[in-house]
């Protein structure tokens, strides 16, 4: 799976480039308009992350010479203008989604898988992961087969945790992802630790591995073994 | 005091002197002339007295205007003096003049007396012309004051109502109502000067705090991806991971600031449209299925009575970020076990929530920076919400009451 970032920030733009190729990504970069433009043209991308503000021009023009082009690559939107407008228009636009900065790369890379998915397997396929199977479709996830009931929020924790597996969970971005960044639990994050152990006990005894492990002080990492 | 009374005032202080000073110097004059025409008349008289020939002045007596009689004793030269004689039962004032004469080898002593009936007649003549002239005065000022308000300091006053209507807020320039008086022109120039200049300094203020904002998120971002990928190696201390989180934690705080300061910057400049018309009910209840399970980890009781529906014209973002910060502060703010009540009236929203905090400080509850006891948070939720209400056109209160910290937000601005 290919992905194409384009980001003026070289050392922003080396962190993303570094944590996607992890997940197994082959990612390309670009560092302005112009070099992006010409990549777009040559190659086709799965997946394609534009910030929007580049020192010669907007990656929203780029979006639009994509849809213009019907070229069929997923596009995720990162913007330092919380604005809505620039929102709006790049869903408008075509893209897929829209991040903010300064973002989390966990959440980054979330999103990154669920336009790959929905792109590829057009959101219908099963994520399995051992005994753990997720439809997001439904959102259901069954153990062993038997189905397990999740709250909403327990479903989107796992299916965070799941998106970002071997990677360091803070309990910063997992409270963003759950809540989103307008509730200010500064020193609440006790929250957190209830969730998962709910989430945890809820596995454990549907007949599942406990995958959840605690990070000394900084959060979460779901191990595949 | 008014500027019309004040100058009422004066006009009334000075015209009293004037005219008081007038009429105390008139009365003298007069007082001075009457007195000169009387003696010239007492000496007439006497002389009429004294020409007549063969007259027998023996003891002549015409009381109480002329008596003669004869008096031996040292005379003193003539000599006029104020009396009072009673005629009748009443008693008046008369002018006399006493003047010694000889005729025939005796001595007469020749008394002459004019009555100053007439003249206390024009003092009082005098006084009511002063009067009478000091209220037409009065009244004249007055009409004239008012006209003058009316015409002249029109401009002025006009003027004065636009400034008090001024604000850097709404962006409209201040036009000065024109006047021909050059002062007032002069000072119509300035006021535009300086409001044009306080509303460009306002707004080159806004964009520098909104550019400040924007450039902060991009380093933001940076430090937060190294730190996590510093995290990722998994190569440190214990020492040093406390170290980082600290740091991380810290950079997490800065950017809620920096975005909040944004939000607010945003709202400020009107850049959330109002258009959306949207269900008050529908909000709350997707909020609270939101935050469903962090009200039951901390075991609150939620109580929501939907009395009427509210349907306002809103943003959707906007007011999401306005509910979800009552319900959240609601729940952060609250004690293990116990209760939050939310009530829906069309045009009222009332959130009251059990907490440890005692009573806040209502003055200082909604500014920006104000923190509770939780030093860590951002302090700029209130503000937030505060300022999302202003631009919903809502008021929002707070009061402590049995135990509970009560939020209404209503569309009743007062």
């Amino acid at each position: 799976m290919k992905i194409l970032i384009v980001e003026d920030e070289i050392e922003l733009l080396k962190e993303i480039e570094v944590f996607l190729s992890k997940e197994g990504y082959i990612c390309e970069v670009s560092k302005n308009f112009n070099e992006a433009s010409e990549k777009l043209h040559m190659y086709h991308y799965d997946v394609a992350v534009i910030d929007i503000t580049l020192p010669d021009g907007s990656g929203l023009s780029l979006i639009q010479w994509l849809k213009q082009k019907n070229i069929d690559t997923g596009i995720l939107i990162i913007s330092a203008k919380n604005s809505l407008d620039d929102k709006l228009y790049g869903l408008d636009l075509g893209a897929d989604d829209y991040i903010t900065k300064p973002f989390y790369l966990a959440e980054l890379n979330a999103r990154v898988k669920a336009i790959a998915r929905r792109r590829m397997f057009k959101g219908s396929v099963e994520i399995i992961h051992n005994e753990i199977r997720i439809n997001p479709e439904n959102k259901s996830v069954s153990i062993n087969d038997n189905a397990l009931s999740l709250t909403k929020k327990e479903y989107e924790l796992l299916f965070f945790f799941v998106a970002n597996k071997k990677r360091l969970l803070t309990k910063e971005s997992i409270a963003e992802h759950l809540w989103g960044d307008n509730i200010d639990l500064a020193d609440n994050y006790d929250f957190i630790y209830t969730h998962i152990n709910n989430l945890r006990k809820k596995i454990l005894n549907a007949g599942g591995t406990d995958y959840l492990h605690t990070v000394y002080g900084m959060g979460y990492k779901y191990l595949e073994e | 005091m008014k500027l019309i009374e004040k100058l009422n005032r004066q006009y009334i202080i000075y015209s009293l002197l004037v005219l008081s000073l007038t009429g105390i110097s008139l009365y003298h004059v007069l007082k001075a002339i009457v007195k000169e025409e009387t003696d010239e008349k007492l000496v007439n008289t006497f002389n009429q007295i004294i020409q007549t020939d063969n007259v027998y002045l023996n003891d002549f007596e015409l009381y109480p205007l002329i008596s003669i009689k004869i008096d031996s004793t040292e005379t003193t030269g003539r000599v006029f003096t104020d009396t009072v004689i009673q005629v009748g039962h009443e008693f008046e004032e008369y002018r006399q003049l006493v003047d010694h004469i000889k005729l025939n080898g005796l001595k007469y002593q020749v008394t002459v007396r004019e009555s100053l009936l007439e003249s206390e007649d024009i003092y009082q003549t005098l006084a009511l012309i002063v009067i009478l002239s000091f209220v037409f005065l009065l009244f004249l000022l007055v009409i004239i004051n008012r006209k003058i308000a009316n015409s002249i300091w029109r401009p002025f006053f006009d003027n004065l109502e636009k400034l008090k209507q001024f604000s850097v807020q709404t962006q409209e320039p201040f036009i000065p109502t024109k006047s021909n008086i050059k002062e007032f022109e002069e000072m119509n120039g300035v006021l535009t000067t300086l409001t044009t200049k306080v509303i460009s300094d306002y707004e080159t203020l806004k964009k520098f705090s909104e550019n400040a904002s924007h450039e902060l998120q991009t380093p933001l971002a940076i430090i937060r991806s190294k730190i996590e990928a510093l995290l990722e190696e998994n190569q440190l201390s214990d020492n040093q991971i406390d170290k980082v989180h600290t740091i991380y934690k810290t950079i997490n705080r800065l950017s809620k600031i920096n975005s909040g300061l944004l939000l607010l910057t945003k709202i400020e400049n009107k850049q959330y449209a109002l258009n959306e018309s949207i269900d008050i009910n529908a909000v709350l209840v997707s909020h609270m299925q939101n935050f469903k399970e962090l009200i039951d980890m901390k075991n609150l009781v939620l109580e929501y009575k939907n009395n009427s529906d509210w349907t306002i014209s809103a943003n959707k973002s906007l007011l999401d970020i306005l509910i979800s910060n009552l319900i959240g502060n609601a729940i952060i703010h609250n004690r293990n076990g116990g209760e939050i009540n939310i009530e829906l009236f069309k045009g009222l929203l009332i959130v009251s929530n059990t907490s440890n905090s005692a009573i806040l400080d209502s003055n200082m509850l909604f500014e920006r920076f104000f923190k509770g006891s939780n030093s860590s948070s951002t302090g700029l939720g209130l503000a937030i919400t505060k300022q999302i209400c202003n631009a919903m056109g809502l008021s929002i209160k707070y009061h402590f009451e049995n135990e509970l910290h009560f939020f209404t937000i209503s569309n009743i601005y007062s």
